[in-house]
Parts: structure tokens; C-alpha cells; sequence
């Protein structure tokens, strides 16, 4: 970063900073500032701010109303439109995200259950009337009895 | 802390904050319609422009690069781009724009602007004078951009950039007295 106090500020410098940025010092350069309010006690510094700033009075007239309400509605109603437009993409996006969750789901059961079809396939038998895929389940008074 | 003074902001809309999109409403719209109206001189279709404009932030809003322009800087120069194409719509000015020299002139006459112009002079002036000489005062002398900013916005030099400025102003300056010498 350049330090104010390292610019060396010639006439002929300071002059082309008034014709570029006006006649106003605040405006100029950060980095330029400092040596130029030191030279514009310079009667000729001070004859071309003097110019410039006649220059800025002129180009301070002309001012542009503020937005009214219509503009800004007009605005607003296309910042809606695009989020509306967002929303139903996103809904649209979640839509597929369920479906998707459900087609694997259904995938993942069907899975399962080959797996184990599988299993009975392969030759397994049930040796008694309280066998299951998840073992011996036992008879009712068996189980009555382990719980007391 | 954001860098940009604008990202909380945009990140808001990004998000649909409706708050967020109000706040960028009223912090932009009275600049970017500012900037429209000097450079095209036309209220209706600088309007025009500035919705554009933004409806350019909502297509943008949610994928912004942080590391790259500031967003005002970006937006700026999305609204001098629509002003250009409106320009160029009207036949307004040359295909291609010669390249920015130094400048060499010599220092502007001594004659003062009389006091009697008025904001329609100045209107006027501003129109009659190059596009990108018009561009780089609306963005410094108006919109308050620093000079490396409005290079930036512009795409070109800092040096490039005053030369312009002190060709834009001392045109300016010619138009409003010749406006004074037919008064």
C-alpha cells in the first residue's frame, strides 16, 4: 500500500488529478490526498481546483429521481417469479428424491426376501411345526415355562 | 466477516429471504437506475435496464463466486452492458470502440462555465460526449466508485480510466459553453 506521505505532487500532476476527478481533493486518490491539500495553498493549485470545481457545480445539477413504488413492485414481482420457479423445482426435485428412496427400498426388500427364499431353496427343511426361517420358536408351554 | 459488503446480503437472496431481496432492492435500485438514466438519458429505459439488471442478481444470486469481483463491481458492469446494448440498438455509437490513449492535451482553457446552466444543459452535455467518456464520469464523478473500481467496472487501466475522465470533463466542459455562446 502506498503511504500518503510517499507521493510527490508536481503542478502538472496535481493539475490532471482536478481535470480527472474535479475539483474536490476528498475525492481523488487515497494515495494522492495528503500531498495535495499541501499544495493546493499554491495559487495555481488553487486557480485549477477553482476551475474544476466550477465544472462539478455544473455536473452537480443533475440529479436522477429515486425509484418509485411501480419500478420497485415490477422488480419485486420478478424476484417471486424466479423463487416460485425455484420452489417448484425443488418440490419437483424432492418428488424424484421419494421416488427414488422407494423404488431402492422396494429394491432392497425384494433383496432380502430372494435371499432368504434362497435359503429354503437349497434344501432346508423344517423338522417341526414350530420351525421358522429365524430358528425354533418352540412350543407355547416351553416358552411359558423359561419366563417363570 | 464477510469481504464483500454485499455477501450476507446476496446469500439472503440466494436463499429466497424475502427480507434479503428487499434490502438489495433498496440498497441497489437507486444506483443502478442512477447509473442507466445518465447513460442512456432516457427515464423509461433506464427502468427498463434496471429490472434487467436485476433479474440478472436472482439468476445469479445462488451460485456467486466469492473469490472473484466485488458484486458491485459485477453489477455495475452487467448494467453498463444493457446500457451499451440499448446504445448500440440506437445506432449511437461505432462498432468498435477505439483504444484508450494517454492523454497528451493541453491543459483546458481558462474560460468559466457561466452560472445560467442548468441541469438540462448538463443533460444534454453528458449526452453529446463519447459513451465510454460518459461511462467513466457516471461511474466516478456520480456513482462514487474509486478509480480502481471503476477501472475494474470498465475493464481497463487506472490510466486509462483518468485519461477518459479528463477528456469526458473538459468535452463537457466545451459542450456548456458552446450551449452559453447560442444562448
Amino acid at each position: 500500500m502506498i503511504d500518503d506521505q510517499d507521493v510527490v505532487m508536481t503542478l502538472e500532476r496535481f493539475a490532471g488529478l482536478a481535470q480527472s476527478y474535479g475539483g474536490r481533493i476528498e475525492r481523488w486518490p487515497q494515495a494522492s490526498r495528503q500531498a495535495a491539500r499541501s499544495l493546493s495553498t499554491n495559487p495555481e493549485a488553487a486557480a485549477v481546483l477553482a476551475q474544476a470545481a466550477a465544472l462539478d457545480a455544473m455536473l452537480d445539477t443533475y440529479s436522477v429521481a429515486r425509484p418509485g413504488a411501480e419500478l420497485t413492485g415490477r422488480i419485486l414481482q420478478t424476484a417471486n417469479a424466479r423463487l416460485t420457479w425455484q420452489r417448484r423445482l425443488a418440490r419437483w426435485c424432492a418428488g424424484i428424491g421419494l421416488i427414488g428412496v422407494a423404488v431402492l427400498g422396494s429394491f432392497a426388500g425384494a433383496m432380502v426376501v430372494s435371499s432368504l427364499t434362497a435359503g429354503q431353496d437349497s434344501g432346508q427343511t423344517f423338522t417341526s411345526d414350530t420351525m421358522t426361517a429365524f430358528g425354533d420358536i418352540g412350543h407355547e408351554t416351553n416358552t411359558t415355562q423359561e419366563t417363570r | 466477516m464477510a469481504l464483500d459488503p454485499d455477501e450476507d446480503l446476496l446469500r439472503g437472496v440466494a436463499s429466497g429471504d424475502p427480507g434479503a431481496i428487499r434490502g438489495i432492492i433498496t440498497a441497489k435500485l437507486p444506483r443502478l437506475l442512477a447509473v442507466a438514466t445518465r447513460m442512456l438519458g432516457d427515464p423509461f429505459e433506464a427502468e427498463d435496464v434496471a429490472q434487467e439488471a436485476f433479474v440478472r442478481i436472482w439468476r445469479h444470486a445462488g451460485r456467486w463466486n466469492w473469490q472473484g469481483a466485488r458484486f458491485d463491481t459485477w453489477i455495475h458492469r452487467v448494467t453498463m452492458n444493457l446500457c451499451y446494448d440499448r446504445l448500440r440498438r440506437r445506432r449511437q455509437m461505432p462498432v468498435g470502440v477505439p483504444p484508450d490513449l494517454a492523454d497528451d492535451g493541453p491543459m483546458p482553457d481558462a474560460a468559466l462555465i457561466p452560472d445560467d446552466r442548468t441541469e438540462q444543459d448538463v443533460r444534454l452535455a453528458l449526452r453529446t460526449i463519447a459513451p465510454r467518456q460518459r461511462e467513466a464520469i457516471v461511474l466516478v464523478y456520480y456513482q462514487g466508485l474509486s478509480n480502481q473500481e471503476a477501472a475494474a467496472v470498465m475493464r481497463i487501466s487506472v490510466d486509462a480510466l483518468e485519461s477518459l475522465l479528463a477528456r469526458g470533463r473538459r468535452s463537457m466542459q466545451a459542450s456548456l459553453l458552446k450551449g452559453a455562446s447560442n444562448d
